[in-house]
């Protein structure tokens, strides 16, 4: 077993989890702080190729492969579990601190997995984390949901290994590489799987479901964490796949509609985490170098703003306690600070000119139009009106604006402020300087964002939204109501199934045991006396079996009888 | 929403507006709607109506429930 002296960087992550435990409990934070930061180093200087090459039976595992591609997305997972810790920083709780640990660990060995044996371990070690984080939240909503959480993933990854056998049944290797054959149903298979994690249509219902009922700091980890990864598996192993541009401009729409009608602000930002995916999927479908390009560029934007958003939110919810609009109202007088921060993720992810979004998204749409796909470009533009329209105005209309519900507020640590403004810091940085994300990106690019053009098409079109809002705005308050979505189809059928495989088969059980009881009861009455049954026999009411028998004396004296015989005998 | 606050949405639309005729059409965007006038004003305002009553109309009829629908699953 060869192994050479790069450490990949979720080695460190995953010990470092475990190490957690032993260490003094005012250390732990920071360690969970520190861990992070060396994995970012350790990406930042790994140089390219394959390093740590295992062997295991009669395949070689690269557990860590190192290119532009995963890079980029290592750079971006290692900052954002810093982020995340940072704005975890408060949580005493061991348990979530090394769950986050971990689930950056599988992102991260995911990333830079060079073999496919690699990559689901980690992949797996992403769905059990990542639950913990729901479970965490302590509440019997966030018990089921993870549950559902943990089962439709499960689900995925059984996908995605019966996928892995499959290929390395056909091929005779497990190392990643790109699949091209339409034909084979083990890239299906592998496609499937991975597409379950990107929140695909219509593998996608487990992430509402689920990240609404997370604890707040955990929301923020897995708003970052699983869809990307698997947007980097469909970067590596799919790019050009035609079916992933349609179902990803699907995407973008689908959840753009959907958060129109969601009342939890997390659900909002949720349908929201599926739309921006949907640009990354439609770039790995497109598959030319600019749209590859793209998709990277807008993870990696995306997970900075949407960890922003998903940590206003979560501010919102660690002072009040609500997450609902319906129950939210008037905050702004006291969290402006929380609301300002907010705003920035949501001009960015609005792609507001100066902001991440802004240099990213565009990306995404220009390579659409270079491929001539004119019908994707149009609804993914409509997707940027949806986007601004909820995440921009809908959502910090409903819960800083409107009227003040005098609701109880517990002061915010400061650590989460430290955390968003970090987050914000980095969205300017992309969107002011373009170049330093650019240069991280996959393919040399000479996009440039801000022409003349762009700037107009954006600003008619943000400006004008607003204004449509502005004019509908109270058809879009909060209702109290929930929006079926695709996880009724296993949410309905599970009821059905458990009432009738469990609760009526139960309930046939129950009477089938009454009856049997009631019989034995009533047969009870013949056993007290069965001679009593006999024709001619004494009526007895109660059975003794010692009146049928011999007297015990009579016994007693034939047994002495046959002694004192035997002896005299035996005389 | 005070009445400075407004002049300066309609400054800056309008001066998106005027941008959008003065802006050279760039031969890297041909699409067929770049050649219509403030297209993208007509997007913003007609793709947020659309989406607001599209969505309503689909939550109405299907898919908005009450907020214990699953409580007994």
């Amino acid at each position: 077993m060869a192994i050479e002296a790069i450490i990949p960087p979720a080695l460190i992550l995953s010990a470092g989890a475990l190490l957690l435990f032993f260490l003094p409990r005012g250390w732990r934070p920071w360690l969970s702080l520190l861990l992070p930061l060396i994995a970012l180093g350790l990406v930042w200087a790994m140089p390219p190729g394959r390093h740590f090459v295992l062997e295991l039976m009669d395949y070689r595992l690269v557990v860590c492969r190192v290119d532009r591609l995963s890079r980029v997305f290592g750079i971006i997972f290692a900052l954002i579990t810093f982020i995340g810790c940072l704005f975890a920083f408060h949580i005493r709780e061991t348990g979530q601190q090394a769950a986050a640990l971990l689930y950056a660990a599988g992102a991260l060995g995911v990333t830079f997995a060079g073999d496919f044996i690699t990559l689901f371990a980690f992949w797996e070690l992403m769905a059990v984390a990542s639950t913990y984080l729901i479970w965490a939240r302590g509440t019997r909503e966030a018990e089921k949901a993870g549950m559902r959480y943990l089962l439709v993933h499960l689900f995925g990854g059984g996908l995605l290994f019966a996928g892995i056998l499959a290929h390395a049944g056909e091929t005779g290797g497990i190392m990643i590489e790109q699949l091209t054959d339409r034909g084979s149903v083990s890239a299906w298979l592998i496609l499937a799987g991975v597409a379950l994690n990107a929140a695909v249509i219509p593998l996608h219902a487990w992430l509402p479901d689920a990240y609404p009922r997370a604890t707040v700091t955990g929301a923020v980890f897995m708003s970052a964490l699983t869809t990307k990864a698997a947007v980097y598996v469909l970067l590596r192993i799919f790019p050009g796949w035609e079916i992933l541009l349609a179902l990803g401009v699907l995407m973008t729409v689908y959840g753009v509609v959907f958060a129109v009608l969601a009342n939890d602000i997390r659900e909002i930002l949720a349908y929201h985490i599926i739309s921006q995916v949907g640009y990354m999927v439609a770039g790995a479908g497109i598959g030319t170098q600019l749209a590859v390009n793209g998709a990277a560029a807008h993870a990696f934007s995306h997970i900075l703003y949407k960890a922003l958003l998903f940590m206003g939110a979560g501010a919102v919810l660690h002072c009040t306690g609500k997450s609902k609009l319906t129950e939210l109202g008037g905050l702004w007088g006291r969290q402006p600070l929380a609301f300002w921060l907010y705003m920035i993720g949501a001009f960015a992810i609005s792609g507001f000119p100066l902001l991440n979004g802004f240099v990213s998204k565009s990306m995404v749409i220009a390579a659409a139009g270079e491929a001539h796909y004119d019908t994707a470009m149009l609804l993914m533009l409509l997707a940027s009106v949806g986007t601004f329209l909820s995440v921009g105005l809908k959502l910090p209309y409903g819960a800083w604006g409107g009227e003040d519900r005098g609701l109880a507020m517990l002061p915010p640590p400061r650590n989460m402020y430290l955390a968003m403004g970090a987050a914000a810091f980095v969205c300017f940085l992309h969107g002011i300087v373009p170049g330093l994300l650019y240069e991280m990106l996959p393919y040399e690019t000479r996009f440039k964002p801000y022409t003349m053009f762009h700037l107009v098409e954006t600003s008619q079109i943000l400006i004008f939204t607003f204004l449509g809002f502005w004019v509908f705005r109270k058809k879009l308050a909060g209702q109290p109501t929930i929006t079926l979505d695709a996880d009724w189809f296993y949410r309905r059928p599970a009821h059905w199934a458990r009432r009738h495989f469990l609760e009526d088969l139960e309930t046939v059980f129950n009477g089938v045991e009454a009856l049997a009881v009631d019989a034995a009861r009533r047969l009870l009455v013949f056993g007290k006396n069965p001679a009593a049954l006999l024709p001619g026999s004494a009526a007895e009411k109660d059975f003794s079996p010692d009146g049928r028998r011999p007297a015990l004396q009579r016994l007693i004296i034939l047994a002495l009888f046959s002694f004192v015989i035997f002896s005299v005998w035996k005389l | 929403m005070n009445g400075r606050r407004w002049a300066l949405v309609i400054i800056a639309a309008a001066v998106a507006l005027a941008a959008g005729f003065a802006a050279p059409h760039d031969a890297a965007h041909d699409q067929w709607w770049n050649s219509i006038p403030a297209f993208f004003a007509l997007f913003g305002l007609g793709g947020c109506l659309l989406l607001i009553v599209f969505a309503k109309a689909l939550g109405k009829a299907l898919l908005q429930k009450r907020e214990d629908y699953y409580d007994g699953d």
